[in-house]
């Protein structure tokens, strides 16, 4: 099979795997008890009978659950995920709204991850079994198993308000773009990354290892080429595509890490919003994220594949 | 501006009125979420277990989980009654939703719970009994645990309605007297303490001072001739001793509000932050000082004309007969004056109603409880340029029909009707000693900007500017981020002069003539901490609402002043008198007696509080009671903490069973 | 370190995942499937020894069993009226209100001291002794949910692997879909639907928490089908069920296990995040998570204002310290029964 028969016939995988999402979303909003215009009701006094019944008409809760569902599927996917109950505001205005602050966080923890993670897992693996490597896989094991919420904290902790070097608020209107905001995104970014650091970390040193043990490393460093070149142009190449193959879980847990890390920064993304529809039992809101969310992981688990795919000379596709 | 007070923080206390109407008919015990809460549910029962020993009895408190204050008080009365070694408390929260489809819930007081919730009270002494206790709030706000006292009901009812209340506020005081002696013999519910609403300002801001709802803070500061209140803003002098001679003019001041502003409609809204938006672009017929007294504001004056002695059955003849729902909700779509007191919606197929010009009809026919007349000041002008004219004040209360401000305004208000240019007048339902307060409180449209719009669409979301009267010009909004407000050039009190405008006025010359702050940039910050830190940071010129742990730093540093004065709001817990043992009065009494008030008002509240040693605070006195030092050396003993007695009582009531 | 040497194919499978035929590309079994076939016991009982001598994972373990200990013993435990754990580690019930009644000269936030070591919480009680109590929820949850996902997912993989074809296919469709969602965004929304609680926590991380095992335990099976005994067994004409549970289960056990020592720091860490969001257990309650909700806002002080650190920094400590100690000892069951590096590459958060 070819590279393009592969990403064509992995392409089309997602299909089954993004209908099943939205029908996990769909199922777990719809089958307990009370739909959303109970609730509404229930809230304001305002609403007769009557407009109960068009509302529900509207909102396409009044007939079977298939029929509901296919009303549904069929709004979302032309990008009307319905109205925030309490507002009537559109839910993909806010989605949309609140889109990029939390993908400006994500890559940032990503760019923080990468440019810690990777250094350390060469410098883990060359000097492998002595006291540096200890130290750092250590710290790569500490990484994974601090809750990422106290890891902020202590960030605030100390860097904020002990020392002073950060600001301890969100920012409030400055352009995502604007230089200040950098500032804003550190420790955020940190927290959200440090977890992905470590596992990019482990990652990096077992496959380097694996590769410095490799023929062709010993051929190379036979013919005398400086021990930089050996790892720096070899070994490091091949290892970076197990790198790749963590991309997607990675991804995954970053976007599970805004939700944390956005409420203890008060980071005004999709994480915060995420949390307070739930709060507030927007439903429409809370629905919509999970599917983005959703979509989103297959969609970074496809590229990763693809891109993998592309990349390692060693696998066949069929 | 009164009655408007009862608005509020959706997290902290429940606006009365907004949910009284359909939440009996819906149960809204269905809400999502519930689901989980059952495992105590019946905690409450395990107390009249049939072995004969009543004690240590089992009892389930609940409350809101997301207020942390409130939990945290609820935590130490459950604890001081495990303590007495009488109780065995649970303690168990829901969201803030769900708790109030539960606690609303008509079957709620089947449970055998003490539920604890907040609420806001106004001047109105009635805010402070009426809600918690009368027999029509069950299944609605707040009679949680379906008191049915009709003693109580017709003392209520006493102190506020009838000819003789309305124009005696000495006999009215002595009524409401009777009814907190009734109240503390009885100790239905038990009121914990009275909040004090903070602000906290930098030094820059001057001439502060603290309103007693957060909701009118900044529209009392920036202008209110009746207590020769004004702000200013003086960046080169710090504020602490300056007066008004050293007013300065301009500036732009930043505050910090704690949530979005759901809509600039003001009678569709009734939440916090959006009547403290409002409070900068319109304003009401009257205007009040700190204590309650009304004062004429776009009316030059007014006068009650007439008050006659009738109950709502006069009306019956004007009803139209309209049918009912399934549901047990009137089946209309035009506002509700009154229902004939005799039917019932939810047993009847049918009822009578008065609807808006039923109720105009037999206004003018002379059926009425008071007749209010209002003289508009003249030359006062809409931001679109309009002259305030009656025609505006008509339209304004038309547009209220049907809104959330609807409940509040129409049980007492009968209708509104136009004299000439500059006269309308306002008719009570009954007789109502709140009347003079209550009628005229809505905030004045523009009718042209009501011919224009949907209803409720007053908002710039919906593409609509908000037209009113008041001293600031909506400028810009972004949703959930921040709005501004900039002076608007021809505000009335400026072209007339204070003293010209309001005849009432007999303040120093120094005065000015209306606001002297240019701008208003309102940004939204819903977390307390974080708009703590931008008060701090200097990015906020003012905010209000902070963790009252953090509020004695503010004080004893020099950047900050912290200011503070006793409001309506209050928290309560509520006996479910109709499940044993209740039932028992000295029970009830002997719980009173084991809330440690102090406790709560120091260690939880940090002193930002002050302890319910009667069921009314300083706000209501001046109506509520004939003697408010008299009331609470009576009272006071029986709210104190008091251990040895708590157990004197419970050993009776073991004792009788 | 043998076991790493087929890492990146292990990894590669288990991360890409949604396309069943790769599997059978990978390189042929490491070392201990070779031996699977007559010397597990010995195995065990090697990867046993091998573990004691890993000091840091025998340090780990310690830690684990005091902190157990201490959760066990922090206060007495009564069942059906009958005290059946007397001992009480924690001087004061966690519930305790320190200044009413005990000592009413505490307030809130009183800073550690000897009476008090590890100072006392926002309600005014004694953060130690909630410290310990709250090991309760974070720990029994943890083997609670392990328990109950891996039991769940080794049937599913087995099943899924051992059958192949369209069965393998529609069970993996289903793994993939859930693997679509991070774990934590699932266990808010079920927690979100049912409330808060410690039973409606047990289930939100156990309703998709299987999905890994299911798959990791699918990819052995599929490894160990194409062995010769396991063949023999089925051209004997031994029964589906028996040749599943009899010697594919068994020898898919390894990777199992070191996927779900390291899955209870992950749990341990979600149920402190709900707790932490507000949406697990009881605002009041002890658990590690939620204390740290309750004390969030005391980190912005008033101008000058002394931060109550200890009410932060000692609960986190005690997640971190747990979930580092159950990690140490999941790499040491790793290394110890060579299986291959399984999944604490997967992070923290879900």
């Amino acid at each position: 099979m070819s590279l393009q028969r592969f990403i064509l016939k992995r392409t089309l995988s997602i299909i089954p795997i993004m209908f099943g999402v939205s029908v996990i979303t769909f199922g777990l909003f719809h089958l307990t008890p009370g739909d959303p215009v109970t609730q509404l009701v229930a809230l304001n006094p305002d609403v007769t009978a009557a407009e109960e019944a068009a509302l529900r008409e509207r909102w396409g809760l009044s007939g079977p659950v298939w029929q509901q569902y296919l009303d549904w599927i069929t709004n979302v996917l032309v990008g009307d995920f319905g109205q925030e109950l309490r507002t009537g505001r559109e839910v993909s205005d806010i989605v949309w709204a609140r889109l990029p602050e939390t993908v400006a966080l994500g890559l940032f923890g990503w760019a923080f991850a990468l440019i810690i993670a990777i250094p350390a897992g060469i410098y883990a693996a060359v000097n492998k079994d002595q006291f540096g490597d200890t130290v750092s896989r250590f710290l790569a094991l500490s990484g994974i198993s601090i809750p990422n919420f106290w890891l902020g904290l202590m960030l605030i902790l100390i860097f904020s308000l002990y020392l002073g070097l950060f600001p301890v608020l969100a920012p409030s209107r400055q352009s995502l773009l604007s230089p200040e905001m950098l500032w804003y995104l550190i420790l955020p970014g940190i927290t959200i990354g440090t977890a992905s650091a470590a596992s990019i970390m482990r990652v990096m040193r077992t496959s380097m290892t694996e590769e410095l043990n490799k023929e062709y490393v010993t051929a190379a460093r036979a013919k005398g080429l400086p021990e930089r070149t050996v790892i720096l142009k070899h070994v490091l190449r091949n290892s970076l595509i197990s790198v790749v193959t963590l991309a997607a879980t990675l991804t995954a847990s970053i976007v599970a890490g805004s939700v944390v890390v956005e409420v203890v920064f008060n980071w005004p993304g999709l994480g915060r919003e995420f949390i307070d529809a739930i709060n507030q039992r927007e439903i429409n809101v809370v629905m919509a994220i999970t599917l983005f969310t959703g979509f989103f992981v297959i969609l970074a688990n496809l590229v990763a594949d693809i891109v993998y795919a592309a990349l390692d000379p060693r696998i066949r596709y069929d | 501006m009164p009655s408007r007070h009862n608005a509020s923080d959706s997290n902290q206390n429940i606006n009365r009125r907004n949910v009284i109407a359909t939440i009996g008919a819906a149960g809204a015990a269905s809400l999502a979420g519930c689901g989980g809460q059952s495992n105590g549910g019946d905690g409450g029962d395990g107390g009249d277990g049939g072995d004969g020993e009543l004690f240590p009895l089992d009892v389930q408190i609940e409350v809101n989980a997301d207020n942390s204050d409130r939990l945290q008080m609820v935590e130490l009365i459950a604890e001081s009654m495990e303590q007495s070694g009488y109780f065995n408390t649970t303690v168990e929260t829901y969201e803030w939703n769900t708790y109030v489809g539960r606690v609303l819930d008509p079957e709620y007081q089947n449970n055998g719970v003490i539920p604890c919730i907040g609420l806001s009270g106004t001047f109105n002494p009635g805010s402070f009994c009426n809600a918690l206790h009368h027999s029509d709030n069950i299944g609605a706000c707040c009679n949680l645990n379906g008191i049915n006292d009709s003693e109580l009901d017709d003392l209520i009812d006493d102190a506020r309605y009838g000819v003789d209340v309305a124009s005696d506020s000495q006999l009215r005081g002595e009524r409401y007297d009777e009814v907190w002696n009734y109240l503390a013999e009885e100790r239905y519910s038990s009121i914990t303490h009275f909040d004090l609403a903070t602000a906290v300002s930098n030094t820059d801001v001057h001439g502060f001072e603290m309103w007693p709802f957060a909701e009118g803070t900044y529209s009392y500061n920036m202008f209110a001739p009746q207590d020769e209140q004004v702000m200013w803003l003086d960046r080169d002098n710090a504020a602490g001793d300056s007066d008004l001679s050293d007013l300065t003019e301009g500036g732009t001041m930043r505050i910090a509000i704690s949530a979005n502003v759901e809509s600039f409609d003001p009678p569709h809204s009734s939440d916090t932050t959006s009547t403290l938006a409002q409070g900068f672009l319109f304003e009401a017929l009257i205007t009040s000082d700190s204590e309650g007294n009304v004062y004429p504001w776009l009316a030059e004056s007014y006068e009650a004309l007439d008050t006659q002695d009738i109950d709502r059955t006069a009306y019956a003849d004007y009803m139209s007969t309209v049918g009912t729902t399934e549901e047990g909700a009137v089946d209309t779509d035009e506002q509700v004056i009154i229902q004939h007191p005799e039917d019932s919606p939810a047993e009847d197929d049918e009822v009578r109603v008065l609807l808006p010009d039923d109720a105009t009809e037999a206004a003018e026919d002379g059926t009425y409880g008071m007749q209010y007349r209002y003289n508009l000041q003249e030359g006062v002008e809409f931001h679109n340029g309009d002259e305030l004219t009656a025609e505006d004040v008509v339209a304004t209360y038309e547009y209220v029909e049907n809104s959330v401000l609807a409940p509040q305004t129409f049980d007492s208000l009968l209708t509104v009707v136009q004299i000439d240019e500059y006269t309308v007048d306002l008719y009570a339902q009954v007789p109502d000693a709140e009347a003079e307060r209550s009628l005229p409180g809505r905030s004045i449209l523009s009718s042209s900007q009501i011919q224009e719009v949907e209803k409720g669409n007053i908002d710039p979301r919906e593409g609509n500017t908000p037209i009113g009267t008041g001293p600031y010009e909506f400028s810009e909004f972004e949703d959930e981020q921040y709005y501004e407000v900039t002076k608007f050039d021809n505000y009335w009190t400026e072209q007339k002069g204070v003293s010209e405008a309001f005849s009432w006025f007999d303040g120093s010359g120094d005065f000015p003539d209306g606001p002297v702050i240019d701008d208003f940039e309102v940004e939204i910050v819903p977390d307390d901490s974080t708009r703590s830190g931008a008060l701090q940071n200097g990015e906020v010129d003012s905010t209000y609402g902070l963790n009252t742990a953090t509020l004695d730093d503010f004080k004893s540093s020099e950047d900050f002043l912290v200011y503070g004065v006793e409001t309506g709001g209050y928290e309560y817990i509520q006996y479910p008198v109709n499940v044993a043992p209740f039932d028992d009065a000295r029970l009830r009494k002997a719980i009173n007696h084991l809330i440690p008030r102090e406790r709560i008002v120091e260690n939880v509240l940090n002193g930002y509080a002050r302890p319910a040693w009667t069921d009314l605070p300083a706000l209501a006195q001046g109506s509520g009671t004939a003697d408010a030092d008299a009331l609470e050396e009576e009272i006071r003993p029986t709210n104190e903490y008091d251990v040895e007695r708590a157990g004197e009582l419970l050993d009776q009531v073991a004792a009788d069973n | 370190m043998t076991d790493r040497q087929t890492h990146d194919e292990r990894g590669r499978i288990r991360i890409s995942g949604f396309d069943s035929d790769r599997v059978r590309d990978r390189e042929p079994m490491s070392d201990w499937t070779d031996e699977s076939s007559g010397e597990t016991v010995g195995r065990w009982r090697r990867g046993f020894r091998k573990f004691k001598r890993n000091r840091s994972a025998m340090g780990a373990l310690v830690i684990v069993v005091v902190m157990a200990l201490a959760a066990l013993f922090a206060r007495p435990i009564e069942m059906f009226g009958v005290v059946v754990q007397p001992f009480s580690l924690a001087p004061y019930n966690p519930t305790t209100i320190l200044y009413l009644g005990v000592d009413p000269s505490v307030s809130v936030y009183d800073p550690p001291s000897w009476q008090y070591p590890m100072g006392v919480d926002g309600s005014g009680r004694d953060l130690f002794s909630r410290l310990l109590v709250g090991g309760r929820y974070s720990l029994s949850i943890g083997f609670i949910v392990v328990g109950l996902t891996a039991s769940f997912g080794l049937i599913y993989g087995s099943i899924s692997g051992y059958y192949g074809g369209n069965v393998d296919e529609l069970m993996m469709r289903i793994v993939d879909t859930i693997f679509a969602f991070p774990g934590l965004i699932l266990a808010l929304i079920i927690v979100a639907i049912l409330g808060g609680g410690y039973w409606q926590l047990v289930l939100a991380f156990s309703l998709f928490g299987w999905a890994g095992y299911g798959r990791l335990v699918r990819g052995e099976v599929l490894q160990i089908k194409e062995n010769e005994y396991v063949m023999a067994a089925k051209a004997l004409g031994a029964r589906d069920r028996s040749v599943v549970f009899r010697h594919i289960a068994p020898n898919a056990m390894p990777p199992l296990i070191v996927l779900a020592s390291l899955s209870i720091g992950s749990v341990v860490i979600g149920v402190a995040a709900l707790g932490f969001l507000g949406l697990g257990l009881d605002p009041s309650s002890a658990e590690w998570g939620t204390m740290l909700n309750a004390t969030r806002d005391t980190l912005i002080q008033g101008p000058g204002g002394k931060i109550p650190w200890w009410a932060t920094v000692y609960p986190g400590a005690a997640i971190f310290t747990f979930v580092m100690s159950m990690n140490m000892i999941g790499d040491g069951i790793n290394d110890a029964l060579d299986a291959q590096q399984t999944g604490v590459g997967r992070g923290g958060e879900d």
